[in-house]
């Protein structure tokens, strides 16, 4: 459904900062059908950002997606610095979870 | 054969017994002595604290000073400030340059802790307080519970405005110097790891009877089950895996057009040797339903014979299905086979294996999948519990004593009663109130300096 949909979010997320920064990441989150979005953010962004642009890209309230780096989760205060990301680094998005007992119409 | 409600190992700090605590961890029950005394207080003037009163987060000095006119509060301020003021104090000495990440990369920032810290000090405060708000609270819970749904249905533009401006109200992320953001946060578990957990007010509704879990609350409860439920003996033999791990194992084997293949799941597991271990613990929420899958013996998928090896050391799966229905054991067990090969294939590198072996196949009887007629559920919305608390009880009382040769031997229906369940999920619920407590007179600071000593 979102295949080869590129974002460029980076206006919207440096803000009024100079746009021109080379400490920027490209990094791309990807979805479980395998959709894929590219965002630039600053090593010192903290990835909240990140993750309510995606969801509003994504037309759902925030708080929907869990997101994971290397199966970690990440959380609002953490930055591409603090978690060590590189350039070209994939976070996962997964839709909450939540479960009681089978749906019968499957 | 004991229920949990009376709560196995001796090591737990499940239990309310005050002097099972150790001083690495934290009390379940016991914290410090001033909490002691205000939770006497407190039931001396209303029975239990309603749950809503953990949640108001409005600053209660005055309706305080108007119930109590004494120095309570002024005690607890002061407390916190002489502990503010030295978490300051040393921020100040322990100033590192920023060269060392790696050592830094799992303690947040100074400003983070003296948010938390002045956040729990609201909810301690609040934790006095009888009186609760529960008009607040039920506003704020609609309110969380609107975010929360997921808006599959956002093609009208209505209902995507509404979200839209719904979730700028909550997440106000053009500021970024304002950080009140994450006062919603009820608990914070690890909080000394990377990847933590964080619970939230709308999490532990979910605890209240008839609700469903959701997959922060299960991560806490193995994280939590991790740390301090793993008896001694299989201490550093087990592996949890998070409620993410299937789906995502799930997601990459079921697209062949997928950029990645299933090998950038070994990024999961970096620094762990999956192969190693003795059990790992794969919880799998499938079609809205929490099932559980235990590894028994990964490492021996290919060198176990049944001629010549021991039971015990079987390499097979345990399938646990609160509704018995077991339909999604087949594909359960051909993915995790796929996995535990490409891990195979990861740890040994290709020097070290055979031709033969480079492209083997771990033969259908070394990874046997058995499904294990344990308790079930009689409802429609407890099976995240029954999950839960099927990995508590395998670990204190494995199937047929941890050897598993025969289906037959499979039979744990008297693990737990239903009984056992209503009161688990009380526990639960009363363990993340307690632990937000807990966390809340134990500011990090203090114990990552009790930690290094």
């Amino acid at each position: 459904m979102m295949e080869g949909l590129k974002a460029e979010p980076s206006t919207a997320m440096s803000g009024s900062l100079e746009p021109s920064d080379e400490s920027k990441l490209q990094i791309t989150v990807r979805d479980g059908e395998g959709g894929q979005m590219t965002f630039r953010v600053r090593k010192s962004t903290k990835l909240k950002k990140l993750m309510s642009n995606y969801c509003e890209k994504q037309g759902v309230a925030y708080g929907t997606y869990r997101f994971t780096l290397d199966g970690k989760r990440i959380n609002e205060n953490d930055t591409a610095e603090t978690l060590q990301m590189e350039d070209g680094d994939c976070i996962d998005a997964f839709l909450y979870q939540q479960g009681g007992a089978r749906c019968e119409s499957e | 054969m004991q229920p949990i409600s009376t709560s196995v190992s001796s090591e737990s700090s499940y239990s309310k017994d005050a002097s099972t605590c150790n001083n690495n961890f934290p009390p379940y029950w016991s914290f410090h002595s001033e909490a002691r005394t205000f939770s006497k207080r407190q039931s001396s003037r209303q029975k239990p604290t309603p749950l809503s009163s953990y949640f108001t987060k409005q600053q209660p000095e005055q309706r305080w000073n108007k119930l109590y006119p004494d120095h309570t509060v002024q005690v607890t301020e002061q407390r916190w400030a002489k502990k503010s003021q030295l978490m300051r104090c040393r921020n100040e000495r322990t100033k590192r340059p920023s060269t060392g990440t790696r050592k830094r990369l799992h303690i947040p920032d100074n400003k983070t802790l003296q948010k938390c810290a002045q956040l729990h000090h609201q909810y301690s405060v609040d934790l006095l307080s009888n009186e609760s708000k529960v008009q607040t609270l039920s506003s704020n819970l609609n309110r969380n519970h609107h975010i929360r749904e997921p808006a599959l249905e956002t093609k009208n533009g209505v209902s995507y405005q509404e979200l839209e401006s719904t979730s700028k109200d909550v997440s106000p992320y053009q500021s970024q110097e304002t950080s009140t953001d994450d006062d919603h946060f009820l608990l914070i578990f690890p909080r000394r790891e990377r990847g933590y957990v964080t619970i939230q007010a709308e999490d532990v509704k979910l605890l209240e009877p008839c609700g469903m879990l959701n997959d922060n609350v299960v991560d806490f409860m193995l994280k939590y089950i991790e740390m301090y439920q793993v008896p001694y003996k299989l201490q550093g033999k087990v592996h949890f895996f998070n409620s993410f791990f299937f789906t995502r194992l799930q997601s990459l084997a079921g697209h062949e057009t997928h950029h990645d293949n299933i090998e950038c799941l070994s990024r999961w597991t970096n620094g762990i040797e999956i192969l190693s271990k003795k059990f790992l613990f794969i919880p799998i929420c499938m079609h809205h339903h929490w099932t559980l899958a235990v590894v028994c013996n990964p490492g021996n998928i290919l060198s176990w014979n049944p001629n010549y090896d021991d039971p015990k050391e079987r390499p097979c799966i345990l399938y646990f299905d609160s509704l018995g229905t077991f339909s999604f054991s087949r594909n359960c067990q051909r993915l995790l086979r796929s996995y535990l090969e490409m891990e195979w294939r990861k740890r040994h590198s290709p020097c070290q294996l055979e031709e033969s072996e480079q492209t083997f196949c771990v033969p259908q009887e070394n990874l046997v999948l058995w499904n294990v007629s344990a308790p079930q559920q009689k409802n429609e919305f407890d099976c995240g519990l029954f999950m839960i608390h099927y990995i508590i009880r395998f670990l204190q009382e494995p199937p047929n004593g941890g050897s598993f040769t025969r289906k037959a031997d499979l039979r744990v229906k008297s693990w737990f009663t239903d009984k056992d369940i209503k009161v688990f999920r009380e526990k639960i619920k009363q363990l993340i109130m307690d632990l937000a407590k807990y966390y809340a007179s134990h500011p990090t600071e203090q114990l990552i300096q009790n930690s290094s000593i």
